[in-house]
């Protein structure tokens, strides 16, 4: 216990702490959005016309690395790509694992800044994730 | 423009329980208490203003290769300054330790998930 503008503070445990974590990650994996995702995941991950598409285009992407490296990339190659990429997003699955993903990562966010706005310190910045990398 | 998402209930509970937990740990706790004491002093501020203007100054000159003795002299002195100021100290000290803390709940956090919370909660663009 400390005091604050003459508020006595209690301190948080590193049990209370913890147990906070496993009740707030729980509660994450029970909601809804993350239901969906996984959903969606599992369904995309079985779905073998999609699966199929994801190798071409990463088959050709992986062809293409070095010459991306040096800017080499000639104009039939880069609409090549686009085609694979394209045709990949065209399955439904896709779509729909995407916008699942998206809406939970969205949720992660409005989460991580609860966390934020409690500590005063960004919380995915501090934990050494910004919005580049 | 923003989407305001909804935070579902049970998971709304167990995240402002958690955000409440992590306000009032040591270190987080200790890191709040040292900025509030940091933004009422006016002379850690002016030092902290001191610094940074000059920094920004000496980058522009350095652009131009344009930086003598007497400008480097001048940074070491005001970052002696800063060094020596125990409210500033004491702050960037404390904010390491509040870092820290959040870092090894992130890692908690994701090994019970199973994926890195903070790269899904990082902000998608610049």
């Amino acid at each position: 216990m400390i005091t604050k503008n003459n508020i006595e503070i209690e301190i948080s445990t590193d049990q209370e702490i913890s147990s906070a974590i496993r009740d707030f990650t729980n509660a994450l994996v029970d909601s809804p959005p993350y239901k969906n995702y996984e959903r969606k995941s599992e369904i995309f991950q079985n779905d073998p016309a999609a699966q199929k598409a994801l190798q071409e285009y990463r088959a050709k992407a992986k062809d293409l690395q070095t010459k991306q490296m040096f800017n080499t990339v000639t104009e039939a190659e880069q609409q090549d790509i686009q085609r694979l990429w394209i045709a990949f997003l065209g399955f439904k699955s896709v779509q729909d694992f995407f916008d699942a993903q998206g809406e939970f990562q969205a949720l992660c966010r409005a989460c991580a800044q609860v966390i934020s706005d409690n500590c005063g310190l960004d919380y995915a910045t501090s934990c050494g994730s910004s919005c580049c990398g | 423009m923003t989407v305001k998402t909804n935070i579902p209930e049970a998971l709304n509970l167990a995240l402002n329980n958690l955000a409440e937990k992590i306000k009032f740990s040591e270190p987080v706790n200790n890191y709040q208490i040292a900025l509030e004491r940091f933004t009422q002093d006016a002379e850690a501020h002016k030092i902290m203003e001191d610094l940074s203007a000059f920094q920004k100054y000496i980058r522009q000159k350095q652009n131009n290769n344009q930086i003598t003795q007497q400008d480097l002299e001048k940074l070491r002195s005001l970052q002696t300054k800063a060094q020596e100021n125990k409210v500033i100290t004491s702050y960037a000290h404390s904010q390491e330790e509040a870092i820290g803390q959040l870092r090894e709940i992130n890692t908690e956090i994701s090994s019970l998930f199973g994926m890195d919370f903070a790269s899904l909660a990082k902000k998608s663009s610049c």
